[in-house]
């Protein structure tokens, strides 16, 4: 079938999705979601640590800072000593016992362990020195070691005079090495000089701590001090201090003691011996620290390494946090986004999938509607609104002889003869304005035009398809039904006419025999001719019943359905067959009080042949002198006509029969002549085209009554008759 | 109202033709001029001068409404009284011959003993 559009069923059907994605595409969302938060976490933590790093320097400048004052202060109290000596003219131990005690070395400067005095003794004096030192309650006291080659010095005050600083008194720093460097360079520069790392004579009991000197010169009174060599004349002694680094550093930390760990290195060495001050006791960690920072500093002329490391303390007090939060949230938003990708992606796979599905279940079962237009027998036609063919099977083709494709386009009033032809366009404008049929719906005939110029006899139904604005219609060509149509009425026509002709020149004799020659008969010839007259009466009657079921059952009897009067038309079917009454000598009383109204859509002819059918019954099987009762009700929506007679009934043998043709009761001789046999069948077909009921009641020597239900129209129309 | 007198019959069937023929003459007491065709009808028209034609449809040579439709061109016959009578009854056909102007059509078999009767009715109806 070819339509108006076209179709190309054999194409597998291109669907295309909204988004084309393709199926790596959540993964690709998890990696780059994972990814980012990735990213995100880390610039946190990247911006975590810099700060961190940055609080962590920032501190450690400041211990810098505090390390540097505190030796400072140290510095300051030596130099206090080194004042209170100079302006002296002698300083005896006493005094410079106050002294000691008055600026509360050990409580303020902790890691002291000493406030003391060292003065150079030269060779030739040392004898006379120590004497007066054991004098002064030294027993034993020897300046010790002595080096032929150096000034020997010797420590000759040191207080707290502990048991401890006790065993100092007399010793020369000035031959060991370290203290001689610092000593040396604190005659030369005039300033503090610290020593490198020193075990300190004076531990002898607790743990061992890293210790070293500060050095302070002490020079003659007023004496010139520009240069080196003044500096080195002018030498007398040094007011020191022996420092023990654990407690000196103690606390230098302050609060951040926890957090940070400081090793204080002699010189800008790391080596564990080089090891002077170690915060947190732990040389060596397992760990290795974030953050790490060395500061090479000058203290008194001595260079020590700080190094700064932050402890697990620190890094435990860093705010993680924020980063973690990052590295969940981010990592569970990416399995959402995930999900959700990959839930989209299979939803459009399965959409897609339904979609093919449905559209090849589409075009499979579009082909099987087209497989039933290419095969029908019937020609399928389909017209728009305008009257144009949109479609036309191959039947159609066949049936009015043009290919589609000279059709298709053009007004469907081509297939039509004149005048339908010109009308067409006018009835389609019609019933789309008004509604108005003139052949929707029904299954009508007509007359279709062929291309060749021929016509023929077809039935179509037209049917609307409202929702794609056209109009289908189905085609069958019935010449062939015609013609035996035609043929079969063309048959009963003749056959009633060729028996209608001799009848009636028989049936013409003989009344005019019984009619005019009556007198000059003889009586037996009159019997004779009557019991003729009767049979061809009967003939008659059976011809025309027949032809007139052959009509009814064919539908070409016209029945012109109108709205009568029943009461009316009962009454002139009992006076129509009066004289067939009168002549059996039976009465006919009709219903004495009758409806006001009881009106029924019917024809009249054929009700009269009805009603004359009905009441020829009851006479011919009445009784003479027994009357026949015709009544008249209405019930409910029904009119309903008896015609009763007082004859002997119906057996029961027959009732399922009495409708049928030719079907007649009585076998015997009390068969009653005249009747054709196929009134009640005619009767049957005239109440079934009314759309009404026909029955009878009936009991044995008793009677019969034959009822006709027809439904009561409540038309206001004013009844014909 | 001037009776009813000369009747014109056409009637192809020899016996039916009989039967008329005495249902007319013998029964109607008419003066009656009976033809086997149309076509002798037609031809006996103007001579006759008949009140009232009877003819029977289905005839040779002419049938019964050809005949009609001839005879109303005769002038002075243009509205005499016609009637048909035929085996042929079909509802549409009589309404065709009734608009052609046939004042009755008698179904046969017809009733010899009423014929006279039934012609003399239309006759007074076509002329009261």
């Amino acid at each position: 079938m070819r339509d108006f559009k076209e179709n190309s069923p054999e194409k597998e059907p291109k669907i295309k999705a909204w988004i084309d994605l393709p199926s790596f595409t959540p993964w690709l969302v998890l990696i780059l979601s994972l990814f980012a938060t990735f990213i995100g976490w880390y610039i946190i933590r990247e911006n975590q640590v810099s700060q961190e790093k940055a609080r962590f320097e920032a501190e450690v400048f400041e211990h810098v800072l505090a390390i540097k004052h505190r030796m400072e202060s140290y510095e300051q109290v030596l130099l206090a000593g080194v004042a209170f000596v100079d302006a002296s003219n002698t300083v005896d131990r006493g005094e410079w016992r106050t002294f000691a005690n008055n600026l509360h070395v050990q409580g303020l400067f902790p890691g002291t362990l000493g406030y003391g005095y060292a003065i150079f003794v030269p060779h030739e004096k040392v004898v006379a020195h120590e004497a007066l030192m054991q004098a002064e309650g030294f027993p034993g006291y020897r300046i010790h070691p002595i080096d032929e080659n150096l000034t020997p010095s010797a420590i000759i005050f040191l207080e707290p005079l502990n048991d401890r600083n006790k065993k100092a008194i007399g010793y020369n720093m000035f031959k060991e090495p370290n203290r001689l460097a610092a000593m040396t360079r604190a005659i030369e520069t005039g300033n503090a000089a610290l020593s490198g790392r020193v075990t300190l004579v004076q531990e002898n009991k607790g743990p061992v701590q890293a210790g070293t000197l500060m050095y302070l010169p002490v020079y003659q009174k007023g004496a010139l001090l520009k240069t080196v060599e003044d500096r080195r004349a002018a030498i007398i002694g040094f007011v020191y201090a022996p420092l023990r680094m654990g407690d000196l550093m103690q606390g230098v930390l302050g609060k951040y003691e926890h957090f940070i760990d400081l090793h204080i290195f002699d010189g800008e060495s790391t080596a564990e011996a080089d090891l002077m001050y170690d915060s947190d006791g732990i040389i060596v960690h397992d760990k290795t620290p974030e953050f790490h920072q060395q500061k090479v500093v000058e203290i008194s002329g001595r260079k020590w390494n700080l190094v700064f490391k932050n402890s697990e303390n620190f890094t435990a007090t860093v705010d993680t946090s924020k980063q973690w939060l990052i590295a969940i949230g981010g990592i569970l938003v990416s399995l959402l986004l995930f999900g959700f990708v990959r839930e989209l992606a299979l939803l459009q796979n399965r959409a897609v999938a339904l979609a093919r599905q449905m559209t090849s279940d589409l075009l499979a079962s579009e082909s099987q509607a087209n497989a039933v237009l290419e095969t029908a027998l019937d020609g399928i036609i389909t017209i728009s609104e305008q009257g144009l063919i949109q479609s036309f099977n191959p039947a159609a083709e066949t049936l009015f002889g043009y290919p589609t494709d000279e059709v298709l386009g053009q007004n469907v009033n081509m297939l039509m003869p004149e005048p339908y032809s010109s009308n067409h366009d006018g009835y389609l404008f019609n019933f789309l304005n008004t509604g108005h049929r003139k052949i929707i719906g029904s299954g009508r005939e007509v007359i279709g035009r062929r291309k060749d110029g021929s016509t023929f006899p077809m039935k179509l139904a037209v049917s609307q398809d409202k929702a794609n604005q056209r109009f289908v219609g189905i085609v069958s060509d019935i010449t062939a039904e015609k013609t035996a149509d035609a043929q079969k009425e063309l048959f009963v026509s003749t056959v009633s006419h060729e028996l209608r002709t001799p009848i009636t020149a028989i049936s013409g004799m003989l009344k005019l025999l019984l009619g005019v020659f009556a007198s000059q008969l003889p009586p037996k010839a009159i019997e004779m001719l009557q019991k003729a007259d009767n049979n061809c009466n009967r003939l008659i009657r059976l011809i025309n019943d027949i032809l007139d079921m052959e009509k009814i059952a064919a539908g070409k009897m016209p029945f012109h359905m109108k709205v009568y009067d029943l009461v009316k038309l009962t009454q002139q079917a009992i006076e129509d067959n009066q004289g067939y009454a009168d002549k059996a000598g039976i009465t006919l009383m009709f219903q004495k009080t009758l409806p006001e109204r009881a009106f029924a859509v019917i024809d009249s002819d054929r009700f009269a042949q009805l009603m004359a059918n009905l009441i020829s019954n009851a006479v011919k099987f009445s009784p003479k002198d027994q009357p026949v009762e015709i009544s008249l009700s209405v019930l409910g929506g029904d009119i309903r006509i008896g015609v009763q007679d007082h004859g002997p009934g119906i057996p029961e043998d027959f009732h399922d029969k009495i409708f049928q043709r030719f079907a007649q009761a009585d076998k015997g001789d009390t068969r009653k002549p005249g009747g054709t046999g196929l009134g009640l069948a005619i009767c049957q077909m005239i109440v079934e085209k009314f759309a009404g009921k026909i029955n009878f009641q009936t009991a044995m020597a008793v009677g019969t009554t034959f009822f006709v239900t027809l439904p009561a129209t409540e038309s206001s129309a004013d009844p014909l008759a | 109202m001037r009776e009813l007198k000369k009747i014109l019959y056409a009637e192809d069937e020899p016996d039916i033709r009989s039967v008329a023929e005495m249902a007319l003459e013998m029964v109607g007491e008419f003066t009656l001029k009976s033809c086997e065709n149309g076509q002798e009808a037609v031809n006996a028209v103007a001579d006759f001068q008949p009140d009232l034609i009877l003819l029977d449809v289905m005839m040779p040579v002419m049938t019964g409404p050809s005949a009609l439709l001839a005879i109303r061109k005769i002038p002075g016959f243009e509205h005499t009284p016609v009637v048909f009578m035929t085996a042929k009854v079909q509802p549409q056909e009589i309404a065709e011959y009734k608009k052609m102007g046939v004042l009755e059509v008698i179904p046969k078999p017809f009733d010899p003993m009423a014929l006279a009767g039934n012609l003399r009715r239309v006759w007074e109806k076509h002329n009261g």
